[in-house]
C-alpha cells in the first residue's frame, strides 16, 4: 500500500525526527511504501506533493501541532494519531492506518 | 559543521550516578555551564521542565531526550548521560538508562545543528545505535562512532 505520513511537534527538534524515522522503519518492515512529511524546526522537509496525496491511499497524521499547507491532503483518508505514539507502536499505527480504509 | 561542534567528550558522561530526574538534568546541566555552554543554570533547567511538562520525553526505549530552545543557551549542544544505575523518569514509563539533553541556541543562525540532532533522534529509532550507546565503554570510541553514523 502507499502510506504518505506528516509529523510534527511543539518545539519540531527531536519527536518530530523521531516519529518520522519510527514510520519509515515499521512501513518498510510491513511491505509499505512510505513518504513521510517533518514539519519541525527547519521548516517542511520532504514535502508531499498534491498530487503525489492524491495517489495514497491512506495519510498518518501523526501531528501535535496544526499541519501547514494542510489543503494539499483533502482527498487523501487520513488516520490521526501523535508523535509519542507513532514512536512507540510505529507498526500498530501503519496497520489500524490501513484497516481504517477498508 | 559537524557533530564535534555539538558535543565533545566533556559533556559526556557515561557513568552518571543519579537517584532521579532531577538529579540528572541537574547534573547534565552543570557539564554545560562548565563549558561554557549555557550561561544560567537555573534559567536552562527551568525551560528543560517547560517542555517537560508539555509532555514526558522518556521515549520508552530506556533513552529519554529533554531539550530546549532556552536563552539561557550560548552555544548549541548536545549532552550525554548513561547512568550506572536506570532511573524513572515520570512515575509511569519505561526506566531511562541514557539521556541525551538537547540545547538549542534561538539565535544561533542556519539549519545546521538542527539537522545534526535531528540525525541523532532519528538514530535513536535504531536498535543498533542504541546498542552501541549501551555497550560501548570509551568515551571516545563512542563519539567516533556517532559521528560516522551522524555522517559529520
Amino acid at each position: 500500500m502507499k502510506i504518505i505520513a506528516l509529523t510534527s511537534c511543539p518545539v519540531g527538534m527531536a519527536h518530530t525526527y523521531m516519529a518520522a524515522a519510527a514510520l519509515k522503519k515499521a512501513a518498510k518492515k510491513l511491505g509499505h511504501e512510505i513518504k513521510v512529511e517533518t514539519q519541525g524546526s527547519m521548516g517542511i522537509r520532504d514535502k508531499i506533493s498534491k498530487e503525489e496525496a492524491d495517489n495514497a491511499d491512506v495519510m498518518i497524521l501523526a501531528a501535535d501541532v496544526a499541519p501547514l499547507e494542510a489543503e494539499r491532503f483533502a482527498n487523501v483518508p487520513k488516520y490521526e494519531t501523535g508523535t509519542s505514539i507513532a514512536i512507540r507502536k510505529a507498526e500498530k499505527i501503519i496497520n489500524e492506518a490501513l484497516a481504517s480504509i477498508k | 559543521m559537524n557533530l564535534t561542534q555539538l558535543i565533545n567528550r566533556n559533556i559526556v558522561d557515561l557513568r552518571l550516578n543519579v537517584q532521579n530526574k532531577r538529579e540528572a538534568i541537574e547534573a547534565m546541566a552543570d557539564m554545560l555551564k562548565k563549558e561554557g555552554r549555557i550561561e544560567s543554570v537555573d534559567e536552562f533547567i527551568a525551560d528543560v521542565y517547560k517542555r517537560e511538562e508539555l509532555e514526558t520525553t522518556n521515549m520508552d526505549m530506556g533513552v529519554a531526550i529533554p531539550h530546549s530552545q532556552s536563552k539561557a543557551i550560548k552555544k548549541s549542544s548536545v549532552a550525554l548521560a548513561r547512568l550506572t544505575n536506570e532511573i524513572e523518569w515520570e512515575d509511569y514509563g519505561e526506566p531511562v538508562k541514557i539521556i541525551f539533553m538537547l540545547a538549542v541556541s534561538p539565535t544561533e543562525e542556519g539549519v545546521e545543528h538542527l539537522e545534526l540532532i535531528s540525525k541523532i533522534a532519528e538514530l535513536l529509532i535504531d536498535d543498533k545505535f542504541r546498542d552501541m550507546l549501551y555497550k560501548t565503554i570509551n568515551t571516545n570510541k563512542l563519539l567516533k562512532r556517532m559521528n560516522k553514523l551522524v555522517g559529520g
